[in-house]
């Protein structure tokens, strides 16, 4: 009974990758769309304008198509994410090129887009916010900053002072999939709401916001994503809000699928960064205190931009000892889309921007780049600028010494350095190779999962006898169908098969907190094998209990008295 | 304007205006949903379907060019025994994620190693140098096809309606 054989390190293939393979896994663009209407969205071409009019022409548009604006909100216009500042509909102003102002709705996508050419909106140029210098001018989306020790006297003393400045640009995710979203309401005044998103009780929540509607009148479903990478964690909620108040204008199911340049125009991209570092060194390269202005691009609304920007300040100064710190992190406002979630979340942008500079420092000291790292890389018992310890699961080191042993670092960069030394001075592009370090917290930062405490149900299907998960999580491609049902049996003595999870419906499944932050596995991952070992624990107990005999659970089979019974 | 062509084997006549996309007919005529739109401007590669053995993007191919013609979705490919084994296998190997790119995935992966004795490495990438994976799960799409490659009863269509295989599997 102690031999245990370890379902964890395997590969079993993925529950859902045949249905994939065979075009028969459904998206929300692939279910039957009979009675099913389609929306369409008219945009703003200015980056900043007063909006005197939406007019919609009735005449010219084709029969039975409606129109939305503003006007025809009965209760907030906001999209609810950390504030509900960002309109669902722009009302006397738009503030960025691709901002929704009015909706149009018909039986079919083509009808709708001519309905959407019937749209005449009356703008009034304004002066648009668009780089660096004009939003510095302008107060921040919001601020967060962050010390540590007493970097000024640090700076004061120090012997040596490297400065540099490094912007990163606009992503875009292209999840393969574009955005695609159903609403639907029902007689009893229900909202029900299906689609492409990473988090459908951040839906739920925009849903409940937008139409003050009571929690049990808002049902919100995931269907499977043709990827996701962040794009589908915020934006989605708007695309509900506008197929709900098409729903509600004509009374029908709406659709909204945006084609490829509608996505790309409208939903929101990783922020673009401007990080200033200024570092004090001793004359050997240790890394006595860092000064560091992180700015990232917010564009037109906040959105989650405050909770990209707490992120990319935890990562500033990347996996490397700092002896003290000044941060001060802003996200700058421009008339430009809101900017939002993107794997990494802020911190992508803030370890590029400490890398180069590593690199910068390197090149001041005539010291090789991983010789730098080497100084400076985090081990146990060093602390982060949040004053967090690094205990011995610290492998920041480790993982530095293997990637240059394993690529052979030092004499490729000795190589290419000394080819470029010698090079002439010709213009024509050289040949260089260089090293850096990263780290991420999987979950939510700070006190994040702390405060939110997701829960993951469990529950024994009477229909098969399987242990159901009961979570929000949702399959996007990283796998979590697959994987979740593996770390539950692992930890309750079930095989994988005997394991299923629920489909994310807001009404059949607890809230275990949004699908980002590579939090699945790991968190929401943790509670679905705690909850799977506390059922069949608990099942365990009860036939315990009612014949004294040892009961147990071992690779599915149900053993009493250490003789098998069945399988379970 | 009517076309008739061949689908997965079967003859069709469709009614329609000439400019209507071959991806729209699939998805909303035919209800064929394995087929899925990634960028609707012949970039991505995820609408590929095989038009008279040939891979081509569904997203470009208008109706009027349909008249006569074979065509071979994944639903199709599915259908086959070999198909089916190979999309197992595929998805066994870790050549799926999040899914979207995979239909058209496999049907370029189905064509090269229908028309390719020996296969490589190379010649792998060259056939899906038409298709992006966002998810980049290029290594072991890669894998899973150089595997395939290697087995006897690989995945071998001969495309055509007269295919000994899609008639049979069809009638039973």
């Amino acid at each position: 009974m102690s031999e245990r054989i370890s379902l964890l390190g395997t590969s079993p293939p993925r529950l859902d990758g045949h249905d994939k393979a065979a075009g028969r896994a459904l998206y929300l663009d692939d279910l039957d769309d009979t009675g099913v209407w389609y929306g369409a969205t008219v945009r703003s071409p200015h980056a900043h304008a007063l909006v005197r009019g939406v007019y919609f022409d009735a005449q010219s548009a084709p029969p039975g198509t409606e129109c939305v604006t503003a006007a025809d909100i009965e209760r907030n216009n906001g999209l609810q994410t950390l504030d509900d500042i960002w309109p669902l509909l722009a009302d006397r102003e738009v503030n960025h090129v691709g901002e929704a102002v009015a909706l149009v709705v018909g039986p079919d996508p083509q009808t709708a887009r001519r309905a959407a050419a019937a749209v005449q909106i009356d703008y009034e140029p304004l002066e648009a916010i668009l780089t660096w210098d004009q939003a510095e001018e302008v107060e921040p989306l919001c601020t967060l900053s962050l010390d540590q020790g007493d970097a000024e006297a640090d700076f004061a003393s120090a012997p040596l002072l490297v400065e540099g400045e490094y912007f990163t640009g606009y992503q875009e995710h292209i999840y393969i999939e574009c955005q695609a979203m159903q609403a639907h309401w029902e007689a009893d005044g229900t909202l029900r709401i299906q689609g492409s998103m990473q988090c459908p009780y951040y839906v739920k929540k925009a849903m409940l916001h937008a139409f003050a509607l009571p929690d049990e009148k808002v049902r919100v479903r995931a269907c499977l994503l043709g990827g996701g990478f962040g794009g589908k964690e915020d934006y989605p909620s708007m695309i509900a809000a506008h197929c709900a108040l098409l729903a509600r204008k004509c009374g029908h199911p709406v659709r909204m699928v945006y084609d490829r340049h509608e996505d790309i125009i409208a939903t929101t991209k990783r922020h673009p960064s401007r990080t200033r570092i200024r570092t004090a060194l001793s004359g050997e390269g240790e890394i006595l205190a860092a000064a560091v202005d992180f700015d990232l691009d917010g564009g037109a609304y906040q959105g989650l931009s405050p909770v990209v920007l707490s992120r990319g300040i935890l990562h500033c100064t990347g996996p490397y000892r700092v002896g003290s710190v000044r941060i001060r992190g802003r996200v700058l406002r421009t008339n430009t889309p809101p900017n939002g979630a993107f794997r990494g979340f802020g911190a992508p942008q803030a370890e590029f921007a400490w890398e180069r500079h590593l690199d910068r420092i390197s090149r001041h000291l005539g010291m090789d780049p991983l010789t730098l790292r080497r100084k400076n890389v985090l081990r146990p018992g060093d602390r982060l600028p949040t004053g967090q310890v690094m205990d011995e699961s610290c492998s920041a080191e480790t993982v530095l010494e293997r990637v240059a042993e394993s690529t052979d670092f030092l004499r490729r960069w000795r190589a290419c350095a000394k080819d470029r030394s010698s090079a002439p001075d010709d213009g024509k592009p050289r040949r260089g190779v260089g090293i850096s370090l990263s780290f991420h917290g999987a979950g939510f930062t700070g006190l994040g999962e702390e405060r939110m405490r997701s829960p993951v149900g469990a529950r024994l299907r009477h229909e098969d006898g399987r242990l159901e998960l009961l979570c929000a999580a949702t399959e996007m491609g990283q796998g979590a169908v697959s994987t979740l049902p593996l770390l539950a049996a692992e930890s309750s003595g079930l095989r994988a098969d005997q394991v299923s999870m629920a489909e994310p419906d807001t009404a059949k499944v607890p809230d275990s907190g949004p699908t980002v932050a590579s939090r699945t596995s790991m968190i929401v991952g943790g509670g679905a094998a705690r909850v799977a070992a506390e059922l069949c624990g608990r099942v365990l107990e009860w036939k315990a209990g009612s014949d004294g005999a040892e009961w147990s659970l071992l690779e599915g089979n149900v053993f009493r008295n250490g003789q098998l019974v069945s399988p379970f | 304007m009517r076309v008739a062509f061949t689908l997965n084997g079967r003859p069709v006549e469709v009614e329609g205006q000439g400019d209507e996309r071959l991806l729209d007919l699939l998805r909303r005529h035919f209800r064929l949903t394995g087929t899925k739109e990634g960028c609707g401007e012949g970039e991505c590669g995820a609408c590929t379907v095989l038009m008279d053995g040939a891979a081509v993007l569904s997203c470009l191919t208008p109706l009027v060019q349909l008249d006569g013609r074979e065509l071979f979705t994944v639903e199709g490919l599915e259908a086959t025994t070999r198909g089916s084994q190979f999309l197992e296998r595929f998805a066994a190997g870790g050549g799926t994620q999040c899914g979207a790119c995979t239909p058209g995935i496999v049907l370029s992966a189905a064509r090269y190693l229908s028309e390719t004795p020996v296969v490589d490495r190379n010649g792998i990438r060259r056939a899906l140098a038409g298709n992006i994976c966002r998810c980049t799960g290029y290594e072991a799409i890669v894998k899973a096809i150089e595997a395939e490659g290697g087995r006897k009863d690989r995945v071998q269509l001969a495309l055509h309606p007269s295919d000994p295989e899609l008639t049979e599997e069809r009638e039973s």
